[in-house]
């Protein structure tokens, strides 16, 4: 059994019609990080609950830690562990009730679900308040207690789901450093969906970018950055002056790629700093308001920009 | 040439990234269904006010029945209105809570997608939670008949009699209890569930719950025919009554438990649809 994930045209259409998912390729390596990203819709959560057994696929196929997810979910369920971001715990049984009721239910014994229990409270820092019933619990604390009890069978396979959404920036780094530190040490593959570029950009070696129910473009952070192989130049323009930014920007010399966003105009050039000049000086003799201006190395929402046409961050 | 004679053991180095076993095996039917009910259990003891009022109104409103009623009751030839309302009160005690409102919440918030991610078999998810509500009724239960054993109702069938009386009462409490699980698994709703529990209204007022059968008449008495509730209160009753009328009870079996295999069908049928 390897603890891989290997995905060929998966797809998912709801009864009615609706086509959540159209088809997806994927290949995890055992022992990877990989960081998952897609807006809202994109079929991201569709896809997560098919690799996790919960959702039947309608085509394609999924190997997860080497069993079908069709044939053999019971299988796929003793090798993985999951935390979804929508699912709540139970709020009236206390953290250490809960967690020793999945080590049981994982069908640990007694006396070594306690153990088990024990062990993941003191790792992820709920020993004090494990007699407290979770309804007391703070958002940061659910997290932490949902990622215990993902773990609490020693999955080979984990599946995060927006695992530090809505976290301070505090909780946001242990979340961070556990999840390296269980890859590390106990070479677990890690399924990551975020919707945070940067937790990507941190913490997977190979990230997937699904849009409109499919995949369009995967490959380790800094592969794909490289492949947009420009600096990115940013203006902000007022809305009814881009197409005209647009037209006039376009001829500058170098321009590899120009897209209008959200707020002005992206150019992908060789040279950006060189090209912040020009552009000043284009869009000045044109009369083109201009608000602020920004050369920056490709980051992974441009990558994502070019691949979908939106910023992820107002796509999410 | 040289023949090597023996070539030295070294350990086999693994060829391919291989990953352990889990510590996770499915852990068996029997004690998946005791590990389910007993968090429902757990559960349902922090939560009183769920429980409590259902209990309180079933002994008050058997009380009032008595006395109010003890004046009236021999006129339509009851001669036991201790032991008549005692069915009355057995009845709402398995009745009056809503059944499957666990299970909706779990899936509402949820829960049930990390319930269904562990090993746990399927029907015990059902046969548990279900095995904690019926638990809760069945306490309610032993409590009302042991305030009609206080308050003088008769026992003609002594203690056999008392224990098939609970045993009736617990089938129907099966058969109820379907309804509201089979709402829970095909809506995922608490609302839905919680309107489960009005089926109660017309179940319990078109019957002979208040008075007997020959003193109703008209449209009344054909509607109380069909009530399988009103099979479920001779049955009681009789067991109850000195004069053993063994066909009345076998007929209050036979409807409570089939009316029990349509609704836990339903139930089954829904649970199949939504868990893998």
């Amino acid at each position: 059994m390897t603890a891989g994930i290997e995905v060929e045209g998966l797809g998912r259409t709801y009864p009615g019609g609706v086509e959540a998912v159209r088809s997806v390729d994927l290949s995890v390596r055992p022992g990877e990080v990989f960081g998952f990203l897609g807006p809202n819709g994109a079929g991201k959560t569709t896809t997560v609950r098919m690799l996790t057994t919960l959702l039947a696929p309608t085509r394609g196929r999924a190997l997860v830690a080497g069993h079908d997810v069709a044939r053999d979910p019971e299988r796929v369920r003793l090798a993985i562990g999951v935390a979804l971001q929508e699912s709540d715990l139970d709020n009236l049984q206390t953290g250490r009730e809960l967690l020793a009721f999945h080590a049981r239910l994982h069908g640990m014994g007694r006396r070594s679900a306690a153990q088990r229990t024990d062990e993941l409270l003191e790792l992820v820092d709920l020993t004090g308040a494990a007699g407290r019933q979770v309804r007391t619990y703070s958002g940061g604390m659910r997290r932490r207690l949902d990622l215990a009890i993902a773990l609490v069978h020693r999955p080979r396979v984990l599946f995060l789901d927006e695992p530090t959404t809505g976290l301070d920036p505090a909780s946001r780094l242990t979340v961070w450093d556990e999840v390296r530190r269980l890859n590390r040490e106990d070479g677990l593959t890690v399924f990551l969906t975020t919707q945070y570029l940067e937790e990507a950009d941190v913490l997977a070696g190979r990230v997937a970018i699904i849009a409109g129910g499919t995949i369009v473009a995967d490959g380790t952070p800094a592969g794909l950055k490289a492949s947009i192989g420009a600096d990115v130049v940013t203006v902000a323009v007022p809305a009814a002056d881009r197409p005209g930014a647009e037209r006039l920007l376009a001829a500058l010399p170098g321009v590899q790629r120009i897209q209008v966003t959200g707020d002005g105009v992206t150019l992908y050039v060789p040279d950006g700093p060189g090209t912040v000049a020009r552009l000043v000086t284009a869009l000045n003799a044109a009369e083109v308001p201009i608000g602020a201006v920004s050369t920056s190395s490709p980051t992974l929402d441009d990558v994502f920009l070019q691949k979908t046409g939106q910023r992820l961050a107002a796509a999410a | 040439m040289t023949t090597i004679a023996a070539a030295p053991t070294a350990p086999t180095a693994p060829t391919a990234p291989t990953a352990p076993a889990t510590l996770s095996r499915p852990g068996g039917f029997l004690r998946d269904v005791g590990l389910v009910a007993g968090r429902v259990l757990r559960i349902t003891a922090r939560m009183p006010a769920e429980v409590l009022p259902n209990l309180v109104i079933t002994v008050v409103f058997y009380l009032i029945q008595i006395e109010a009623f003890a004046g009236v009751t021999s006129f339509v030839g009851v001669t036991d209105p201790e032991g008549f309302f005692l069915a009355v009160a057995v009845f709402f005690a398995t009745a009056g809570g809503a059944y499957g409102l666990q299970l909706a919440t779990d899936i509402e918030r949820g829960y049930f997608d990390k319930l269904l991610l562990t090993p746990v078999n399927r029907w015990a998810l059902l046969i548990g939670s279900m095995g904690g509500d019926l638990t809760r009724a069945l306490v309610q239960v032993l409590i009302v008949v042991g305030l009609g054993v206080l308050v003088g109702a008769e026992f003609g069938q002594g203690v056999a009699g008392a224990a098939l009386l609970v045993l009736l009462a617990m089938v129907w409490a099966l058969a109820y209890a379907g309804i509201g699980y089979a709402i829970a698994l095909r809506t995922g709703s608490t609302q839905a569930t919680q309107v489960a529990s009005i089926i109660f209204l017309p179940l319990n007022f078109l019957t002979t719950a208040f008075v007997p059968e020959q003193a109703l008449s008209g449209w009344l008495r054909t509607a109380v025919g069909y009530n399988p509730v009103t099979y479920l209160l001779d049955g009681l009753r009789a067991l109850l009554s000195a004069d053993a009328a063994t066909g009345t009870v076998a007929l209050a079996f036979a409807v409570v438990g089939g009316l029990a295999v349509v609704t836990l069908t339903v139930a089954a049928t829904a649970l199949g649809r939504r868990a893998r």
